[in-house]
């Protein structure tokens, strides 16, 4: 289990799986049959140059790759141990490096999955070491039999008289099997397990710590498509079908701080390009700002706030719901005018928490228009290929179908030159509502003589998003209104356990933004942005996916478990021990001292209690009441202790002799006597005593011709019982060799007879 | 100490590993790191609790019979009892307990070290108890000392392992063995036996318990007559007396050797109370004897009385914890005021040394302090050959 962990994360499974088969095969030809054994000598050299091997794997590997020769190490040292004979010693080592590979692992791997594997390694190394422990004991035992001095004899010829020595043996020695080890081991597994993991978990969450948690190896995240200064199309329909987590984001109440889901799909812009050539989308170089970033400004009260988690990426591109705004300054954010994007100034290859506020979320849905922002563009490059209308270009001229055909829309349409709104909603509706437009994830064979734009609107009408807003963008510019596209990601799976989003690269998306000028809308001074996404509905691949109900909700509880694992366990840290642990034990603290105060009582617990209208709320009423049974508990038991170690107790007693304590000693030959006679039937009466029994027993034998033989064996071992259970006699070997002998004959017959 | 935790050298291993888990959280801040160290040192506590809890309310008793002969098998039941607990969480069995018995030679402790064995529990469960039995066939005669024993377990990983001492003790009387005793010694019995009727005869005082009364013949002594019957009848008549057949026997058994102490010394002294053992038995099943049995132990031990098969464990528990003296106690041994001898009950006494009876007994009769010895005086050297006449040493 260990090595296969070890495998799972170093990459590499054909070492832990050799070590896999060299355990199976050892268990036959070395335990078992004894065909083939390391003896020491070989076994160390063995051992030796597994060694130099290691250290010269260490040298050759990369700086954070060298674990791993450690870790081959460990499986190396295995290996040789496996096939030396197994003594005590030999089983304790490989449960060491057992242990040790498991540490390398843990360095080397940080999934959720690892963790539970770990948790199911937990179990499985408590029972190797109940059964080692049961091993070792039992041979310790049979040692110090053989080894016990026999007895001496001297010299001189009168070897009777020699010196004392004892030559002691058991007679009735026990067995964990008949002593029912089986199935206590099994449940002593199981409780000392979850004990374990229940304090493990305590203990790590409450340990103090003292800086930032991270990795032995550095996190490398994934390349993401399509957030680099140019985009190809057709880039996006490769990111679209890939499961790779981008982020987790939270959408919180500016009322009660709540997360809650949005009405409809979220939109989280990343990047945005408004210069188009050749079916390549880039940014605008003709702009004059300089590439520097910009902080944030403040988020006001009443702002909708989202909390985003961004798994660690190459490119430093962040993705939120616009227009953001900072809440804690101290975040590493910041907005780059040049590439109208929201970028980290931190190490992009971590993982990076942040909170937001934003103004493009009212009531719960995102608005459709947004006001320019004091970053934006608005000039002529939004109207590229198109701003130059009396000197046509070549690029003109190669989308001239593309603007005969927006401007035939809108003659259709037939919306007043003012109602930009109107004539940028008709081109959506257009792209999205045509039923010869199809979404689709599959390369079309684009004729490269023309534009892929045209193609996709004249020849080959189905591509993914990038085709549809490509399309749409440029048929707004031909109408002249200023547009760019954006590229991010919309929706993802709504996590009902964590009220959260999940955001993988299959939900990148892309869409347009038109520009509104500033006297079309009311309350926005620079014109305003009107988000259009005029891909067809029901497209995302994410709807595609996972219909089941039963499996879906097994992907959010799994998704959710890696959220905890990665943010509790993983990440923990001295800020997050603070905010997620700390502070709500402080609050528990401080509701237990208003839970002493009368007011409180009557409040909570009063004749007006009733239950909070609010479902989430009963949790919060659920914990409180496990905090106060958990408090009664700890005080009963305190006082209970109290009790018993003050001397406080009565005194004990005066011992009076029960019927248990004078209870004969339990005469094992007898008990096994009546667990013959039980298995056929025959079970001794609570109002029978042993010889009455004996007697009953031994007249159904007389009635019965195979075992009339046996019919005096009965009363004979009851006889012998009687004597040794209350006259004090003591069995010899011989004695108890042929009341053995006698109970085997009886089982044997009534086998038999069976 | 009653309790003590130990922990084992596994355990020591085991902790080396935490140590060096804690390290590497600590030093490279690895939460994963942390949490298999928590993993690891919650079962090393749970171990020490499951033991500390194991061995709680937990009794010893033993069953075994207080004497044997050396040589013989000595079986031992032993019964762990767990007592009940109102404790909520008291309720479990003890698993895997290790008893270790000592066995010690009380009589010669510097001699035979002491002996463990270890009896290993399963289980015992909570108001019940556990039975197990071990056999130790003892060679060596003495007052044996079973106990104080000692608990332990390590369950359920053996990484620590308590202890507890039960200080219950039983004590066993082991026997020195017997062997044969020759014709010879039959004869010389007699002989000495004899010696003393033949003194009563010399002396013409009556021997045995009155019989009757018959005519007066030719050779009755004097002070046989009965006058009062001869003068109601006018002719002699003399009281008639049984044959006394009690036998009377005055065995002092001397361990001091002549020959500097050693192996054959050893050998030598319990040849000797071997030789002790097989008459006092041999007398006790016989009876109608006085036996007066002097020797030297860790007090001089004297026993005086008629015999009888009653009597038989306490002269061989007396022989048993015989033991050589360091000076010359022979005085001691004759001496007895308390217990005067009947008149002329023979002395046998047994002693590596070589003695002289006719020089022992003139200068004891000498000494008045000592009082006189009562009957004639036989020695048997015990380091030489003349053993061998009297006695086969057992196999």
């Amino acid at each position: 289990m260990a090595t296969l962990l070890l495998g799972m994360s170093s990459g590499n499974l054909v070492l832990p799986l050799v070590a896999i088969f060299a355990a199976a095969s050892s268990l036959y030809v070395t335990d078992r049959y004894g065909w083939i054994y390391l003896n020491r000598h070989i076994a160390n050299l063995a051992a030796v140059a597994a060694v130099l091997v290691s250290v010269h794997d260490f040298f050759q590997l990369q700086r954070e790759r060298q674990l791993l020769a450690i870790a081959y190490l460990l499986i190396y040292l295995q290996i040789v141990l496996l096939f030396q004979r197994k003594t005590i010693r030999i089983y304790w080592q490989l449960l060491m490096l057992s242990l040790l590979q498991v540490v390398v692992a843990s360095a080397l791997n940080f999934g959720l999955r690892f963790g539970m594997l770990l948790s199911l390694y937990m179990f499985i190394a408590l029972f190797a070491m109940f059964l080692f422990f049961i091993f070792r004991e039992q041979t310790r035992h049979i040692l110090s039999r053989i080894t016990l001095p026999h007895r001496q004899e001297s010299g001189g010829g009168k070897k009777d008289l020699a010196p004392a020595s004892g030559l002691s043996h058991e007679l009735q020695a026990g067995s964990p099997e008949e002593a029912g080890f089986r199935l206590g081991l099994v449940k002593g597994v199981l409780r000392q397990g979850s004990a374990t993991l229940v304090l493990t978990f305590l203990a790590f969450l409450l340990l103090p710590r003292a800086g930032d948690s991270k990795s032995l190896l550095q996190e490398v995240g994934p390349r993401m498509v399509g957030f680099t200064e140019t985009v190809r199309l057709g880039d996006l329909g490769t990111a679209i079908e890939n499961l790779q987590p981008v982020m987790r984001v939270w959408l919180l109440d500016p009322l009660d701080g709540q997360p809650f889901r949005l009405f409809g799909e979220p939109l989280f812009r990343g990047s945005m390009v408004d210069r188009y050539e050749n079916g390549t989308w880039s940014l605008a170089g003709s702009r004059e700002s300089r590439n520097e970033n910009y902080r944030l400004d403040l988020a006001r009260s009443g702002m909708t706030r989202q909390r985003i988690v961004i798994e660690p990426l190459r490119e430093p591109t962040l993705f939120a719901v616009y227009a953001p705004y900072a809440v804690d300054l101290s975040t590493p954010i910041a907005f780059n005018p040049k590439k109208q994007q929201l970028v980290r100034t931190s190490n992009p290859q971590a993982r990076l928490t942040m909170e937001l506020g934003t103004n493009g979320i009212r009531f719960h849905r995102q608005i459709q228009i947004e006001p320019v922002g004091r970053f934006d563009y608005v000039d002529r490059e939004l109207l590229q290929p198109f701003g130059d209308l009396e000197n046509q270009t070549a690029a003109q001229i190669r989308l001239e179908p593309l603007r005969e055909m927006a401007a035939d829309i809108l003659r259709e349409a037939d919306l007043p030159e003012e109602d930009t709104t109107g004539r940028a909603r008709a081109l959506e509706r257009f792209l999205k509502t045509d039923p010869d437009f199809q979404y689709s994830l599959t390369i079309a064979n684009r004729d490269p003589e023309i534009d892929p734009i045209v193609d996709f609107l004249t020849e080959n009408r189905h591509g993914h998003c990038e085709y549809f807003s490509s399309a749409l963008t440029l048929m707004l510019r031909s109408q002249g209104i200023k547009a760019r596209m954006v590229i991010g990601f919309m929706g993802g799976e709504w996590n009902t356990l964590g009220s959260y989003y999940q955001v993988r690269q299959k939900h990148a998306h892309s869409w347009t933004e038109a520009f509104i000028p500033p006297g079309q809308l009311t309350g926005m001074p620079h014109g305003g942005w009107l988000r259009l996404d005029p891909t067809p509905t029901g497209s995302s691949a994410g709807n595609a996916a996972s219909t089941n109900a039963l499996l879906r909700y097994y992907q959010q509880v799994r998704n959710y478990g890696e959220f905890l694992w990665s943010n509790y366990v993983i990440e923990l840290d001295a800020k997050r021990q603070q905010e997620g642990i700390y502070a709500p034990l402080g609050d528990g603290v401080q509701w237990f001292g208003k839970l002493l105060a009368t007011t409180f009582w009557q409040e909570e617990m009063g004749g007006s209690f009733s239950l909070p209208k609010d479902p989430r709320s009963w949790w919060k009423l659920v914990a409180k009441s496990l905090l106060l049974m958990l408090l009664m508990l700890l005080v009963f038991s305190g006082a209970v202790w109290i009790f018993r170690h003050s001397g406080l107790r009565r005194p004990r007693r005066i011992a009076k002799k029960s019927p248990r304590a004078r209870r004969p000693l339990p005469v094992p030959f007898y008990k096994e006597f009546e667990n013959i006679l039980a298995r056929y039937g025959m079970v001794r009466r609570t109002t029978q005593t042993p010889r009455e029994f004996a007697s009953t027993v031994a007249d159904r034998f007389a009635g019965d011709a195979t075992l009339k033989s046996l019919a005096d064996l009965p009363p004979q071992i009851v006889a012998t019982y009687y004597h040794v259970c209350h006259g004090g006699r003591m069995l010899g070997t011989d004695q108890l060799g042929q009341i053995t002998g006698s109970l085997q004959r009886l089982a044997d017959a009534l086998k038999a007879d069976a | 100490m009653r309790f003590k935790t130990v922990i084992c050298r596994e355990g020591l291993y085991y902790l080396l590993v935490i140590g060096f888990v804690m390290f590497g959280s600590i030093l490279r801040e690895v939460n994963l790191l942390m949490v298999i160290a928590g993993m690891m040192l919650f079962p090393f506590f749970f171990n020490w609790r499951a033991a500390v809890v194991s061995l709680r309310r937990l009794s010893v008793k033993r069953q075994l019979t207080h004497s044997i002969t050396a040589g013989e098998l000595l079986v031992v039941n032993v019964e762990v009892k767990k007592r009940s607990s109102r404790n909520l969480f008291g309720k479990k069995p003890s698993w895997a307990v290790k008893l270790e018995e000592t066995i010690i030679n009380e009589s010669m402790p510097a001699t035979i070290p002491p002996k463990t064995l270890s009896l290993l529990f399963w289980r015992i469960p909570v108001a019940g108890s556990a039975c197990l039995s071990y056999s130790a066939r003892l060679y060596q005669r003495g007052m044996y000392k079973i106990g104080p024993s000692r608990l332990s377990t390590g369950f359920p990983l053996g990484l620590i392992r308590h202890y507890r001492l039960w200080r219950g003790v039983e004590r066993v009387v082991v026997f020195p063995r017997c062997g044969n005793l020759t014709p010879n010694w039959m004869r010389l019995f007699h002989e000495v036996g004899s010696s003393k009727t033949a003194q009563l005869r010399s002396s013409h005082q009556p021997a045995g318990d009155f019989h009757g009364l018959r005519d007066w013949r030719t050779g009755d002594g004097r002070r046989l007559i009965h006058w009062r019957s001869t003068a109601r009848r006018g002719s002699p008549v003399v009281r008639q007396f049984e044959q006394q057949q009690q036998l009377d026997l005055n065995l002092l058994v001397d361990l001091l050797s002549d020959s500097p102490p050693g192996e054959g010394d050893e050998e030598v002294i319990e040849a000797t109370i071997s030789f002790a053992a097989t008459i006092v038995t041999h007398l006790c099943h016989r009876g109608n004897c006085y036996l007066r049995l002097a020797v030297h132990g860790n007090d001089a031990a004297h026993h005086a009385g008629p015999v009888h098969l009653r009597q038989l464990p306490q002269l061989l528990t007396a022989l048993a914890t015989a033991s050589a003296p360091s000076e010359d106690c022979l005085r001691d041994l004759l001496q007895d005021d308390n217990e005067p001898l009947p008149a002329g009950t023979p002395t046998l006494i047994l002693s590596p040394r070589q003695l002289d009876p006719h020089t022992l007994l003139s200068q004891y009769e000498a000494d008045h302090a000592c009082g006189a010895v009562p009957g004639a005086v036989t020695c048997i050297h015990t380091a030489g050959a003349e053993l061998q006449n009297f006695f086969e040493v057992p196999m």
